[in-house]
């Protein structure tokens, strides 16, 4: 289990308890600069940390819901500078150092199964933390779950054609 | 590959380690908008709020106790402090207004004694040459202030008490009390109770 009792909610132990899964996410996603984002993410915590009340579970959730935010208006900046014509990728895929067949599994989900994959097993999130960040119910939450996964497993298996 | 084998590569990839050089950066950014972190307030809000009150509350005492508040204010102080048996001026009472006005004039007799016979029955001496509004006269009873057609006379003009929070105090009210009825007033019949 992830998490352990209530974390140390200095600045700097909610950055070392949930910095690697806010990168992990914005990895996930494919975003062009990932470790930026995340640091955008922490110092939107900080500024607020003070006035939050919860316990770790509510705590995870409010974080990922900055980072869902972020992203969101990441890919709207960068859809903005797109110049006319024919339309271009959102975001400059990088090349992922950890587990590139994975983030390139993930790259062929619709965007709400990926959203919805990345938040429930790389962000560690419940399905009812899953459902209040995106706007969806928990059912709609655990059937794009459930597809995304059979379609990363179609994907990632040893036979799959690349 | 089954389902159980995704979603540990998706938490793994959930649980990398931050690069130290991209961790400093992070907080870095951090601190710079968080100055006041580690810094422990001296003094929370709530103390703070304490302290001004306690401020205010003193210094309102020392404006009671100077007789310097306005009326209302000046009796609801006196009212409040006597609970706790802290003697402030009370706007109504006679021999506090006669040694006010004997601190407010010590050197001059004639503007002492003029302040003394101003005393109400139980108020304050009235300034001279203020006015106190349409409709109040003189809290002393004395009468209608100098210039007033009735000048003088305790039983014309409006009454003492006018404008007075609170109404007419005993002495007031029997000083008024004991004027002749009006030249032009009605006097309704007394009714007999037993019908």
């Amino acid at each position: 289990m992830r998490r352990r009792g209530r974390a140390d909610r200095s600045v700097e132990g909610v950055y070392d308890a949930l910095a690697r899964a806010v990168l992990g996410y914005f990895r996930s996603h494919r975003m062009a600069d990932p470790e930026g984002l995340t640091g955008d993410v922490f110092v939107a915590v900080t500024q607020r940390l003070a006035a939050f009340e919860g316990d770790d579970a509510a705590l995870r959730r409010w974080v990922f819901t900055i980072a869902h935010h972020r992203r969101v208006d990441e890919i709207r900046r960068a859809t903005r500078q797109v110049p006319p014509g024919p339309p271009l990728p959102h975001v400059v895929p990088p090349e992922d150092p950890f587990d590139p067949d994975l983030v390139a599994a993930l790259a062929t989900l619709t965007d709400d199964q990926r959203q919805v994959v990345v938040l429930r097993h790389v962000a560690d999130l419940s399905v009812e933390d899953v459902a209040a960040i995106t706007g969806r119910s928990a059912g709609s939450v655990k059937m794009l779950s459930s597809r995304g996964l059979e379609a990363l497993a179609a994907r990632l298996a040893p036979t799959a054609v690349t | 590959m089954d389902e159980h084998e995704i979603t540990q590569r998706l938490r793994d990839a959930g649980d990398q380690p931050v690069p130290g050089d991209v961790r400093s950066t992070h907080l870095t950014r951090m601190h710079a908008v968080a100055p006041t972190v580690g810094r422990p307030r001296r003094f929370g809000r709530l103390a703070v709020a304490a302290a001004a009150f306690a401020g205010f509350a003193v210094g309102s005492t020392g404006f009671a106790m100077a007789g310097a508040l306005p009326d209302p204010a000046q009796q609801v102080a006196h009212d409040v402090l006597a609970v706790v048996q802290v003697d402030v001026e009370n706007p109504r009472n006679r021999g506090q207004c006669i040694a006010a006005a004997a601190r407010t004039n010590a050197d001059d007799e004639a503007a002492k004694q003029a302040a003394k016979e101003a005393c109400p029955k139980g108020g304050r001496p009235d300034h001279a040459g203020e006015g106190r509004g349409k409709g109040q006269g003189r809290p002393d009873g004395a009468g209608p202030p100098a210039g007033h057609p009735h000048e003088g006379d305790p039983c014309k003009g409006p009454p003492p008490w006018a404008g007075q929070r609170g109404g007419p105090t005993p002495d007031q009210q029997a000083t008024r009390d004991a004027c002749p009825p009006d030249e032009d007033e009605v006097l309704e019949p007394e009714t007999d109770p037993g019908g």
